[in-house]
């Protein structure tokens, strides 16, 4: 049964028609073609589809896309504002922290988030907050280094 | 996974014999059990359904009594499947009824059940769990059927 | 693509009563859903195909946590564990729930979860249930019939079996008034961060003015069909002072009490070994967050 559904995604509204089952992830990936987002478990626990739901890290693989309406959803394509990369993301590139880039966005957008709230943080804080996201190429200190220095360069 | 259990009701083994192999009795009886028929000389079909928090698995189930003494000892296989194929079960179990030196019967009940496919994640320890729980609910509801009919009479 | 060909439809009521009736009126297959975070995966996971979804996101009531005046607190059953985690509204022995809260999986499934769907759906490995019974809190719940309420312990039935149902859905969990003397203690024991509890404990305590317990409940978790209270220990602690000797011989009534498995978390022989430890470690760290206060 399809209904139609209204989204809000990277500050466009779009009109999708999906059925009651279809997750915001498919949406993403097969209709609005924003491929950033990875399908990796489908199961909530690998954190490739996360996604910010009103600047709140979630996984799109278990968000409805029926459930959200009227929420504003930020995906890696929309994090750059006016094509300027945000802090954590160059400091990915300066810190070589991607390898097949699989994790890359769903670390991205965590990492964001997390910045925003603690911008001084601690080596563990910041694995702590990267837990639920895996990466199966790097060993995460890339990762973690690209986050102290996003941090230490005082952004999110 | 090998399930056994015994359990004593306050009713004569002829009776408790008559209830076990009367598929209409069984269908109040057997948890999830939604119906029973005959489909030909001791071979029966019947709907069982079992829920493990909000999954429901509903199995078709050919139940067939492969050997038996009458008033004593019953042997049956069964197999089944979900309509999808998604979950297969199969079983083979023995029902023995003696009589208790005090009046009544005792029913000892052993089952050998592989289940594989989606219900065979929750793996072999949580399953039994769930069958055990399962077969407290048989016991449960065939005491007081047995019990119950004995004082009618 | 992973669209599912069913037919199932989508409801977001802004009552509690129209979801009732939402669910009634579709039957058996009608699932509500909350966070998402379980029945997504299982619906992905081709587990469960709902006839009829019915959101509870948009009733505003079940998002609300409240202090009220007796001094219980009112859980509504949407509320994401990362909110619980960090409520100001539980303090004392009310702490055994927040520090659940935040030991749930990671901090993305956390902004999702909700307490009312992580209870209703009681995974034995669950971090709510055994806080829950600890903090001796009781369910509200909403039917065709109207509203009841239970004691968290005999709303856990086992092996993914609550007191619900058909058709009822959990509204709220309300935590009683605590002494500001009290303190709360949750610990768990996981392979990796995020996972479920390998097992668990949770513990909530009372002291007068010389430092002898007057009252104390104990649940373990990951260890049984649901949370496992232990009434013997519990009597074995009060009037001590929670000395090593009468820690170690309460762990031994608790131990006798636990009905655990073998699972791919771990064995059950394992399972009953590091019991005693969580619970030395609960009543270690008790100690310690209460002596700042004195
Ligand atoms: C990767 C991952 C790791 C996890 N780790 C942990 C962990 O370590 N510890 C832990 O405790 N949990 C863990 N969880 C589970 C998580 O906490 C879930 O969020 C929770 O169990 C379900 O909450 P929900 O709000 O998402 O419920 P939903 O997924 O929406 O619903 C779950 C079930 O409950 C029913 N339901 C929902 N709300 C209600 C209601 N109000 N009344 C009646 N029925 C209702 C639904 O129909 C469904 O059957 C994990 C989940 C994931 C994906
Ligand atoms: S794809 Fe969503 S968490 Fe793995
Ligand atoms: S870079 Fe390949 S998964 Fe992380």
């Amino acid at each position: 049964m399809s209904q139609p559904v209204t989204l809000t995604v990277n500050g466009k509204t779009s009109d999708v028609s999906c059925g009651a089952t279809t997750t915001l992830l498919t949406v993403l990936r097969d209709t609005l073609a924003l491929t950033g987002s990875k399908r990796g478990c489908n199961q909530g626990v690998c954190g490739a589809c996360t996604v910010l739901v009103d600047g709140a890290p979630m996984r799109s693989c278990l968000t409805l896309a029926a459930n959200i309406e009227g929420q504003n959803i930020t995906t890696i394509e929309g994090l750059p504002e006016g094509g300027d990369l945000k802090p954590i993301q160059q400091a990915i590139i300066d810190s070589d922290a991607v390898q097949c880039g699989f994790c890359t966005s769903g670390m991205i957008l965590t990492a964001h988030e997390f910045l925003q709230r603690n911008s001084n943080p601690s080596i563990d804080e910041i694995r702590t907050a990267l837990s639920g996201n895996i990466c199966r190429c790097s060993g995460y200190r890339k990762i973690v280094d690209a986050v102290a220095l996003a941090a230490s360069r005082g952004g999110a | 996974m090998q399930i056994e259990q015994s359990f004593t009701v306050d009713a004569p083994r002829s009776r408790v014999w008559t209830l076990i192999r009367d598929p209409e009795q069984m269908i109040a009886c057997v948890p999830g059990c939604e119906s029973i028929e005959e489909t030909g000389p001791d071979t029966y079909r019947a709907a069982v359904t079992v829920s493990v928090g909000p999954i429901k698995a509903r199995f078709s189930m050919a139940i067939a009594v492969i050997e038996e003494t009458v008033m004593e000892y019953v042997r049956t296989e069964s197999k089944g499947e979900e309509g999808s194929r998604a979950s297969i079960v199969q079983a083979i179990s023995d029902m023995r009824l003696t009589d208790m030196p005090e009046g009544g019967t005792e029913i000892h009940y052993s089952s050998t059940v592989e289940i594989s496919g989606r219900l065979g994640r929750y793996g072999a320890g949580m399953m039994k769990k769930i069958a055990t729980r399962l077969a407290a609910k048989f016991e449960e509801s065939f005491r007081a059927l047995a019990e119950k009919q004995e004082e009618v009479c | 693509m992973l669209t599912s060909m069913t037919k199932t439809d989508f409801q977001k009521p802004k009552t509690v009563e129209e979801a009732v009736t939402l669910l009634k009126e579709a039957g058996d297959d009608a699932r509500p859903i909350s966070g998402g975070a379980t029945l997504v995966a299982l619906m992905n996971a081709r587990l469960v195909q709902p006839s009829r979804l019915v959101s509870l996101s948009a009733i505003d009531e079940l998002t609300q946590c409240t202090y009220q005046s007796d001094g219980s607190v009112r859980i509504g059953a949407m509320r994401r564990h990362r909110q619980t985690a960090f409520e100001s509204n539980l303090k004392a022995a009310h702490q055994v729930v927040s520090g659940a809260a935040s030991q749930i999986a990671n901090p993305p499934v956390r902004n999702m979860g909700t307490i009312g769907g992580s209870i209703s759906f009681a995974d034995p490995a669950a971090d709510y249930p055994p806080s829950l019974v600890a903090a001796n809190a009781e369910i509200e719940i909403a039917g065709p019939e109207g509203r009841r309420r239970i004691p968290a312990e005999e709303f856990f039935l086992g092996w993914y079996e609550t007191a619900l149902e058909p058709g009822e859905i959990v509204t709220a969990v309300i935590l009683p008034p605590v002494s500001e003397s009290s303190v709360g203690q949750y610990e768990k024991l996981c392979r990796i961060a995020g996972d479920f509890a390998l097992a668990s404990v949770a513990v909530t305590i009372d002291f007068n003015a010389s430092n002898t317990v007057t009252s104390l409940r104990l649940a373990v978790g990951g260890c049984g069909g649901g949370p496992i209270r232990v009434e013997a220990a519990e009597q074995a602690l009060i009037g001590t002072k929670l000395e090593l000797d009468a820690v170690v011989d309460a762990a031994e009534l608790v131990v006798a009490e636990l009905d655990p498995i073998d699972d791919v978390r771990g064995s059950a022989e394992y399972r009953l070994k590091v019991v005693p430890r969580l619970l030395q470690r609960a009543f270690n760290n008790l100690v310690e967050t209460r002596e700042p206060a004195q």
